[in-house]
This record gives structure tokens, sequence and C-alpha cells, in this order.
């Protein structure tokens, strides 16, 4: 799919990234705690490969259980973050239902390129919050 | 000068595999060819850990990483080796890329590999909140000058936590 900047979804609408715990949390020996890593905010190097995100406002609308849908079988966390923060730092972000999925969406950088800047993962990172939270790890701030 | 021409010729690993039944690769092992440093010693099952993936393995259409990164990966870990820092983690990407990352000692080094000779390296330093971002393609000497940075920050700490 083309990159698009879908304007049905708002900017105060919520964006879910899972994450799977054995691959993408490290140990932080600055902290002493575990952390995401920030491998977690980085698009496929496909063409018009984005960021694989989910939109939990489709999931409530079809009486969808979130949490259930995002940690089946054993994606057992997930970070959520608000779309303004995607549109802050030129990112762009669509709907992209695939099989098994119908609330799949993608997050893209404009113009197409392999990878989001360090400057945009930060930002994402700093707009993350918990969802399904991961005990012991820590979404880094800096 | 730390080219790629350095370690890249060298293949670090043989992958086996087998029970490939309608492109579903039932087992994938890496065997590791030759001495290897004591990084590579300790992530070589993490490596194949992340050759063997499953398809969809981050909760949507990932794949494992491509043979080829894991391989270059090894090889620049290889090149850039100081015996007395623990080994980094290695986080893989849903395209088959491939990031290694080590924070410690008041430093958070990430090094992104893309794909071969396509890198990009990341240092924050604590201290004084300083960030490095580097794409790197052939010339990889800024790795060992910041790994070599980090060793001597583990010294410091050592001789710190001595002296307490």
């Amino acid at each position: 799919m083309e990159p698009y900047d879908d304007p049905e979804i708002s900017d105060q609408d919520r964006i879910i990234r899972r994450l799977n715990p054995a691959q993408h949390i490290v140990p932080d020996h600055n902290t002493g705690r575990d952390r995401v890593s920030s491998k977690l905010f980085s698009p496929s190097s496909e063409p018009n490969g984005g960021m694989s995100v989910d939109f939990p406002k489709l999931m409530e609308r079809d009486g969808v259980v979130v949490e259930e849908f995002v940690t089946t079988p054993v994606f057992t966390g997930s970070v959520v973050f608000p779309a303004w923060a995607v549109r802050s730092v030129d990112l762009w972000v669509g709907y992209e239902p695939i099989s098994g999925n119908p609330y799949h969406g993608e997050v893209w950088r404009v113009p197409p390129a392999r990878n989001f800047t360090n400057a945009q993962k930060k930002a994402l990172m700093r707009a993350s919050e918990w969802f399904v939270e991961i005990p012991g790890a820590d979404i880094p701030r800096d | 000068m730390l080219s790629s021409a350095a370690f890249q010729p060298e293949n670090r690993f043989r992958v086996i595999s087998g029970g490939r039944s309608n492109d579903i690769v039932a087992f994938r092992r890496l065997e590791v060819l030759g001495s290897t440093s004591g990084w590579l010693a300790s992530l070589t099952k993490r490596f194949e850990d992340v050759v063997s993936l499953m398809p969809g393995w981050d909760g949507y259409q990932g794949r494992p990483v491509s043979f080829s990164v894991a391989v270059f990966a090894a090889n620049l870990l290889e090149a850039i080796y100081v015996e007395t820092l623990d080994a980094p983690s290695i986080v893989p990407g849903a395209d088959g890329s491939l990031q290694i990352e080590w924070h410690m000692f008041g430093f958070d080094i990430e090094v992104d590999i893309l794909a071969p000779n396509n890198v990009v390296a990341t240092r924050y330093r604590h201290a004084d909140s300083t960030e490095e971002v580097v794409e790197l393609k052939n010339d990889f000497s800024i790795l060992a000058d910041w790994i070599d940075e980090l060793n001597n920050a583990s010294r410091d700490h050592v001789q710190f936590a001595r002296a307490m």
C-alpha cells in the first residue's frame, strides 16, 4: 500500500505497538532494570513498508477486548502512543487491514526510507506509555 | 581505518537447516566456524534464535533475521571485540535486520544493521546528555573507538568501586 496520512485518524486517537518481550526487551545496566529496545520503533525496509500498529478505537467499535486481541497468543507486551506524536515528527499513519487483523495499520516515513531517523524513534518512545506492561522494564525517555 | 574489507569475507557461521516443507523450516542451527571471541561464543545461541524466528514473531508480519545480516554482525563484533567488556544484546527487526546494543557505564550504544554495509550507529552519553549518530558503510573505526571508550569507562567504574 502507498503511504498515506488518514484524515479519519484524529490526533487524539491511540495507536498500539505490540512487543515480544523475548526479543524487544534488553538489560540496561545503567539503571539496573530492563528497557524496551529502540529497535521496536522501526519500519520494515520493504518498499512502502512501515511500522505495524493496531488501532484500539476500531476494536472497541467492534466490541473486541483490546487487551486480549493484542496479546494473543504470545505477544505479551504493548505500548500505546497518540497519533499526534506520529505526525509531530513528519510521519504518516494509516489503516492497512491484513489477514487476521482488520485493526492493523502502518506508520510510514515520508518520503519513504529504510528506517526512521533517531529523532523520530525517540519522539515515539517519549510519547509511549505501557498498554500491556512488562514488569521490570522501562520505556526509555532519553 | 577499520574497513569492512577487514572482516567481511570471513563467514563465521555455517547454517544447518532441515525439515523444510512448504517454505517452513523446521529447524535452523548455526555452526560457528573456527575460533571466536568471548562475545561470539556467548552470542551464538542468540544468533541462532534470531535467524530462526517464526514468521509473525513480532505480533504482525515480522520475519527472521537474514543470514547475511547475522554474518555481517558477527564479523563486525569480532572486529571490535574487547575482552574485558560484556557481550551486547541482540535485537531483531521485523524486516530481517538486527540491532546490537550496550547500555552500561553511562553510555547507550546502539548499532542498527539494516543490511551488510548499511549501518546506523548511535551513542548517548548520560553524563552530559550528548548524542552522536553516524551512518556507516565501509569504515567502522568510529565503532572501535566507541567500544574502547566504553572499556575505559568500565575500568574507571571498577577503580571507583574498589576505592569505595
